[in-house]
């Protein structure tokens, strides 16, 4: 049996208008999950392995910037390795060697003795057990006693300016997102009211009848649940496919390096739930907006 | 069944259309509304039919104060009414049958029962061959006949109506004032603001005659033996 409306509701330039405007927030909100996904996994490739990871710093010059004497940098260096293989909690210990050194300031410095003029520091990596803090303050205390100059450095401190970049990209997803949900909601309602003055003399002679308020909230509901349905599911079609081809076929080979985020089965079951859960927004929002004028009737 | 007590409307802060009107209705009863244009009878209508609230004065519906009355009570109050506006208010998007079917609808009913009360109720007016139509196919009468229909399909209480014969032929006219007379035997309180003398002659109820936006009761079918409405 087909569904009936008292009031003229299917197919009027309204409804046809809601329909477009939904597909249309949906694809930028589908867009807007996937930007967000990309950052969150770009974050997660960054910081992969970097977890529990310190490098310690054994300079060859000293806080006033004069050269620290060969033999009492090199005896720092050795104290500081023989202390690293003391302690327990370190899983891995491994020296940057002065050639991986050389290569990794070659492209500012070029390939000169550099060294003879300052001197490279020492750079010893570690990997931590667990990232108990107690660990890393004992380790800190243990090296400030060989020397003052000797630093410990986070990997993931050093990543900072790159996760801060990411996690704005993922801040200003959100954003949209959370913006594109009010957009949505505020266009279902101003449609609403929109329609609800159109068909005022209907509306009014329902009410006159005795229809109750939750009568008539009801038929611009579902007109709203439908439509808000139809146009949501074809916004999804339309920004998963678009996606999907920028991602594949457009980005890879413009922004090198950037990783297509993996869709796990949760984040299948989110994307899914985007034109369902509008659908429902749109329903709900309807309701309310013709309950409200319907208040203001005697 | 009706009371109305010192009540006066005014629309925004114009001057008051009706001024200090008071009158009882018992249960069964039938009146004509009647006065020249202008005096305020759809006003009162308007006020009958729960579409406005008064700015002064105490109304009293069903044994319900209007004035104080919560949504859920007058939306049952409103079911009980039955009214043909002047200018019939159907619903354009909607055929005849349908139209017809709107207060049974309101009230619930199922679509076998309501088939079955519409198809009845289209012969007695004349329509049986109109229920697909839609209303600006109809001619004025046709119309008319489909807003009196509607009125009176959900059996109302207290049936309202706004020259409900204007746009009728004489005998098409007779017969639904005969329908009328049979709903009020039938315990239905009937109102009708009418201009015509012929259908007031012809039918000898009471007149509430407006004037100078104040009311006035006749009991008998003669406007010259009018007194002022008392409680």
């Amino acid at each position: 049996m087909t569904r009936r409306y008292d009031l003229p509701l299917i197919k009027d330039a309204l409804s046809q208008f809601q329909y477009a405007l939904t597909a249309i927030l949906t694809v930028l909100l589908l867009w807007a999950v996937t930007a967000f996904f990309l950052a969150k996994d770009q974050a997660n490739i960054w910081t992969q392995g970097l977890d529990n990871t310190l490098t310690i710093e054994v300079p060859a010059i000293n806080d006033n910037g004069e050269v620290i004497e060969t033999e009492q940098h090199t005896e720092h260096k050795e104290q500081t390795l023989a202390l690293l293989h003391r302690k327990g909690y370190i899983s891995s210990i491994t020296e940057i060697k002065e050639e991986e050194l050389k290569q990794l300031v070659a492209p500012w410095l070029g390939d000169g003795d550099f060294e003879k003029i300052v001197p490279y520091p020492a750079f010893i990596r570690i990997t931590l057990k667990s990232s108990d803090k107690s660990n890393i303050n004992d380790l800190e205390n243990a090296l400030e006693e060989i020397s003052e100059t000797i630093k410990l450095r986070s990997h993931k401190e050093w990543m900072g300016q790159l996760l801060s970049l990411t996690n704005t990209a993922m801040l200003i997803a959100s954003i949209a997102i959370a913006l594109l949900f009010f957009v949505i909601g505020i266009s279902i309602a101003f449609a609403v009211k929109a329609r609800m003055e159109m068909l005022k003399g209907d509306v009014e002679i329902l009410h006159l009848m005795g229809a109750p308020a939750s009568y008539i909230a009801k038929q611009f509901q579902r007109q709203t649940f439908l439509t808000g349905m139809r146009g949501s599911f074809v916004g999804f079609f339309i920004g998963f496919v678009s996606a999907l081809i920028v991602i594949k076929f457009i980005m890879p080979g413009s922004v090198e390096g950037l990783h297509i985020a993996y869709l796990d089965t949760v984040r299948i079951v989110i994307l899914a739930a985007l034109p369902i859960t509008i659908s429902f927004l749109s329903a709900i929002i309807a309701r309310v907006t013709a309950f409200r004028i319907m208040m203001r009737l005697p | 069944m009706i009371k109305f007590e010192h009540v006066g409307l005014r629309y925004g802060i114009g001057p008051e259309v009706l001024k200090d009107v008071s009158f009882e209705l018992s249960a069964g009863s039938f009146h004509f509304l009647t006065g020249p244009s202008g005096a305020g009878k759809t006003s009162l209508m308007r006020l009958m039919y729960l579409g406005k609230k008064p700015t002064r004065g105490l109304i009293n519906i069903f044994g319900q104060n209007i004035n104080s009355a919560s949504r859920k009570v007058l939306t049952q109050s409103r079911q009980k009414i039955g009214t043909v506006f002047q200018d019939f208010r159907l619903i354009q998007h909607l055929n005849a049958f349908d139209n017809i079917a709107l207060p049974l609808r309101i009230k619930g009913q199922n679509e076998k029962e309501i088939k079955s009360n519409v198809d009845e109720l289209m012969h007695w007016v004349g329509l049986e061959d109109c229920a697909k139509a839609l209303p600006s196919t109809l001619s004025g009468g046709q119309q008319q006949r489909v807003a009196i229909a509607r009125a009176i399909i959900a059996k109302p209480k207290l049936l309202l109506a706004d020259e409900p014969t204007g746009n009728l032929d004489e005998r098409i006219g007779h017969r639904l004032m005969t329908l009328f007379e049979k709903l009020n035997q039938m315990g239905t309180t009937i109102v009708i603001a009418t201009h015509s003398e012929s259908i007031m002659e012809t039918y000898k109820h009471p007149r509430m005659i407006l004037s100078n936006h104040t009311l006035h009761i006749s009991d008998s079918a003669s406007p010259y033996n009018s007194s002022e409405g008392a409680l």
